[in-house]
């Protein structure tokens, strides 16, 4: 009885007990809570024995699983700390130990989903895990905008899952078989032009959970009105399912000989990112943001997944496995700090009680822990050396780089190096955003009554955020070490093999070095001369200590209001990008004349223009085809049963 | 021998780079029909700082008191492997573009987080201004370094220099003019001169860089300058011995010497350039500067294009 399946059980105890207990006030929550973190905590163990004993030991689930599982269980066991302390935000609305029975459900179905090995298990543990994150979603579900999401989401997510059961039913019937090792066999027995049509029915599949621009639109209505912990898992992990399937259909199933897969994932990957964080830059709504910020770096997710597919179609494959595990290790990092972030945003929301960064400002002196994790976080999120974000992003940037000096064609040599330009862009951009972010909630002075009431987070929640962020700060300086734990995954793009020195990374090009990097020496150099500094300036300096006194402001007392705000903090990029984003303005005033106008409203907006150009047409043409097809439906039953025995006759004949 | 290439440049990149400072302001005075202030007037201004009293607003919070410490401590840190003289860094081991890059990025978070902390409009201003003029400027910076990985296949700035050093005179090709452009560009731009922000002054109208270091006095305020001189002399660096790789990696004492001489030639000449630029031009308008950053982008990208077309 391995710990795989020890895991599962726990989980489903854990539904159950939230289940059976719902009639109670604390108990159900404590159990749940339990169970999902021994869970969680059995389930990291299991991954990281099969990832250390290399593939092979357990003939089931292989390195590629064993790491998702470790990337879910390492967030849920953080989210189920944490939502001991975040769930008393419900108490007395909604029942505590059915949210924690749902948290069970939700994570025991995406642990299904990675150690799936054939189709009927993954769309059914697919399915589960869409409805019970729904079904999260839809807490709050007496407000209209969570009704909306909600209504989005599972529109959106069902449209996904029909592409892959289609592609799944189509690739079953190709390979006459429905477990995955039949499935294997797809690359040597389709043929290339059904395999592109595969191809592209579980891309669409995939990448509207993944939230890939156009099919990105339920993530930023979605995540933010779920529970923090839910937005955290959601987008940290869920999102993160698509990669993993994608993963598994390109590199397993259908083989990696076409070179226009690849391109077109760094396509999609690039428009992404760069749209993704234009509008979390627009955004006052702090989950909001963070939710864009996720399709961002899902982008970047894809550009990096995209290379290895494009290199190892040109049989780059050492490349193409440093380019692979590039992915997963950002992965990874995305999941700890985006789960990070959305933990002290729900932090914030509790205390404060608005998600608006308009209303907050200030938060650092009254919650400082919790500003001081959201930093990490932040920084993390920026790709800022030496946390875990930049490690994983300078090896993207490797990739992409040596694919533009190796690959043979020009023209996906300037691609690559084209998707590198857009993601030094992204990364500027994302540390515009964060700076923004923490800037707006945690620096100068509040700006409302909410935020200047607002008191230091939840023990419980302060173990979760500080366990992530020293996550961050780890895996960051260890990078090298976990690129070591992910070598067995290279092989997945047949026979590839990464040489790296210990402790350090190194690249090699044609016998000499390409390029180099020590985090731990980064991050000594930096601490170290930061505290070496520190002591030489203030005994070199005269006075030692700061006098506090008000922010000058031309001589009259500073208030809140003179501070900058998200919305004129974002309002250069409005300026300068208008073009994309079609800002507009209407400046309302009143008064008795026109020259000393009394009351005043300005109101901006964005036109988000793939909504414009690509859903609006979408939805009038269904609505108008429906509209013709609503000839058939005309309410009385005898036309029906004609139906039904007209069908009847037509298939017998058929048949016949 | 490389303890000694750390020590000098060590020495070089902190030290020497208010006497930088100094030789631009010379020469911009120069070129208005003034004296200027003194070759030296930085160092008394750090003396000054250290003597003085720091204060900071009563809202901000230890992100202030943090910040200065932090954009030094990141920008020595690119000082060590940056080439310097004789082309070689201070440290060997590691550094490359991307390395490069983000511990700039670093600095600019903390400088634009501080700029935020007093909760004046001054520094929400130029926080936001400089956040998005330096994302629009990453792309361009990369691509033009990227432009010489190309060539020379390798990432770590010290190989670059090199491979670009053994091209001789041959390294001046269509794809290193249009990439040496696009740099001097950069090189205004992120040492905050005319025509992107004036440094001179302490107008809202005209500042980014001095807007968000508006609120320090004392120490801090000595840490924020000099680290932006350090910034500078790293950047006219990177344009002397990788842009313009000649007389670098030099053998012997005397070859040392010429090193250090044709460095310091190179490096005044660049300085003289930046104070004719800034003589030349007004500051642009504030929403015409990304026209320019946009154009440094293009001229790197043509760059990069015709580096894998000719």
């Amino acid at each position: 009885m391995d710990l795989l399946f020890i895991t599962k059980v726990l989980f489903i105890l854990g539904a159950l007990s939230g289940i059976i207990l719902l009639k109670t006030k604390n108990i159900g929550k404590l159990t749940t809570v339990v169970f999902s973190s021994v869970a969680s905590l059995c389930g990291m163990i299991f991954g990281v024995r099969i990832l250390i004993s290399a593939a092979g030991s357990d003939p089931n689930v292989d390195a590629l699983s064993a790491f998702f599982v470790i990337l879910i269980t390492l967030l849920s066991f953080a989210a189920s700390i944490y939502s001991y302390g975040y769930l008393e935000e419900y108490r007395g609305r909604k029942n505590l130990s059915v949210l924690g029975a749902l948290l069970n459900i939700f994570v025991l179905a995406m642990v299904f989903v990675v150690t799936a090995k054939d189709m009927y298990v993954f769309l059914m543990a697919w399915e589960t895990m869409s409805v019970a994150s729904f079904f999260l979603v839809m807490t709050d579900y007496e407000k209209e905008n969570v009704r909306k999401a909600g209504f989005i989401y599972v529109v959106m997510t069902h449209i996904g899952t029909a592409f892959i059961i289609f592609a799944f039913l189509l690739l079953a019937k190709l390979t006459g078989g429905n477990d995955f090792a039949h499935f294997a066999m797809a690359n040597q027995i389709v043929s290339s032009q059904l395999k592109t049509v595969l191809f592209v029915l579980f891309l669409i599949g995939f990448s509207t959970k993944a939230g890939i621009v156009p099919l990105h639109i339920w993530l930023p209505r979605a995540h933010p009105v779920a529970p923090s912990h839910v937005s955290a898992l959601m987008s940290g992990v869920m999102i993160k399912m698509a990669v993993y399937g994608l993963i598994r259909v390109v590199f397993s199933f259908l083989g990696t000989q076409n070179q226009f897969w690849g391109e077109t994932i760094i396509v999609y990957g690039a428009v992404s990112a760069f749209l993704g964080i234009m509008y979390a830059l627009l955004e006052k709504d702090i989950k909001r943001l963070l939710a864009y910020s996720s399709v961002e770096n899902i982008g970047i997710i894809y550009i990096s997944l995209g290379l290895s597919i494009v290199l190892a179609s040109y049989n780059q494959n050492t490349l193409a496995g440093w380019a692979l595990i590039a992915t997963l290790v950002h992965t990874l990092n995305h999941a700890v700090f985006k789960g990070l972030l959305f933990m002290g945003a729900g932090a914030i929301n509790k205390s404060s009680h608005t998600k608006n960064m308009e209303l907050l400002g200030g938060l650092l002196k009254l919650m400082p822990w919790t500003g001081a994790f959201f930093l990490v976080g932040a920084l993390a999120i920026s790709a800022l050396p030496p946390l875990n974000g930049f490690m994983g992003e300078w090896l993207i940037y490797q990739g992409l780089i040596s694919a533009g000096i190796i690959l043979p064609v020009v023209w996906a040599k300037m691609l690559v190096i084209i998707a590198a330009a857009v993601l030094a862009l992204t990364g500027a951009l994302s540390s515009y955003c964060f700076v923004k972010a923490f800037g707006m909630t945690f620096l100068a002075q509040p700006r409302s009554e909410g935020a200047k009431k607002s008191q230091e987070a939840e023990p419980s929640m302060l173990i979760a955020m500080g366990m992530l962020a020293t996550f961050c700060i780890l895996l960051g300086i260890f990078s090298p070490w976990l690129v070591q734990l992910l070598k067995p995954l290279a092989e997945l793009s047949q026979n590839t093999q990464l040489d790296l020195v210990a402790g350090h990374f190194v690249g090699i090009y044609g016998g000499s070095k390409f390029t180099e990097l020590n985090p731990l020496a980064l991050f000594a150099v930096l601490t170290i001369g930061g505290l070496l500094l520190f002591n030489i300036f203030r005994s070199v300096a005269r006075y030692k200590t700061i006098r506090r006194t008000e922010t000058w402001t031309c001589g009259i007392t500073p208030t809140a209001r003179m501070e900058y705000t998200p919305t004129s903090f974002s309002q250069p990029l409005r300026i300068v990008f208008s073009a994309i984003l079609y800002p507009e303005k209407l400046l309302t005033q009143e008064g008795k004349t026109v020259y000393f106008p009394e009351k005043m409203q300005y109101t901006t907006s964005e036109k988000a223009i793939y909504e414009d150009y690509f859903y609006r047409p979408l939805n009038r043409f269904i609505i108008k085809v429906s509209s013709k097809l609503r000839v058939f439906q005309s309410g009385q039953i005898q036309l029906y049963i004609i139906y039904i025995f007209g069908a009847l006759i037509f298939l017998l004949l058929w048949a016949l | 021998m490389t303890v000694i290439y750390a020590i000098l440049n060590i020495i070089m990149f902190i030290f020497l780079a208010p006497l930088v400072q100094g030789l631009i302001k010379k020469a911009k005075a120069f070129l208005q029909m003034r004296k200027g202030p003194p070759l030296l007037q930085m160092y008394a201004d750090i003396y000054k700082y250290l003597q003085k009293e720091s204060m900071m607003s009563k809202h901000a919070s230890l992100i202030f008191i943090f910040a200065p410490y932090i954009v030094f401590t990141a920008v020595v840190t690119v000082a060590l492997f940056v080439p310097g003289i004789n082309g070689r860094p201070a440290l060997t081991a590691w550094g490359d573009i991307v390395m490069l890059l983000y511990l700039f990025a670093l600095m600019r978070f903390f400088m634009a987080l501080a700029g935020l902390d007093a909760g004046s409009a001054f520094g929400g201003m130029s926080s936001s201004r400089e956040m998005l003029f330096s994302s629009i400027i990453e792309p361009a910076f990369f691509l033009t370094l990227v432009g010489l990985t190309l060539r020379t296949h390798t990432m770590n700035l010290e190989q670059i220099a090199l491979g670009l050093n053994k091209f001789g005179w041959d390294v001046v090709s269509p794809s290193h003019l249009l990439a040496l452009v696009a740099a001097i560009i950069i090189l205004v731009t992120e040492t905050g001169r005319v025509p992107v922000d004036n440094p001179d002054t302490h107008l809202e109208v005209t500042m980014i860089h001095e807007g968000m270091i508006l609120e320090y006095s004392g120490k801090e305020l000595a840490l924020m300058h000099w680290s932006a001189a350090i910034k500078q002399l790293i950047l006219l660096c990177i344009l002397a011995n990788l842009f313009l790789p000649w007389g670098i990696a030099l053998t012997g004492f005397v070859g040392f010497i010429t090193s250090i001489i044709v460095l310091g030639i190179k490096i005044i000449f660049l300085s003289i350039l930046l104070a004719v630029i800034e003589t030349a031009f007004v500051k642009f308008r504030i929403f015409r500067v990304p026209d320019l950053l946009v154009m440094s982008f293009i001229l790197s990208l043509l760059a990069v294009v015709s580096e894998y077309y000719l």
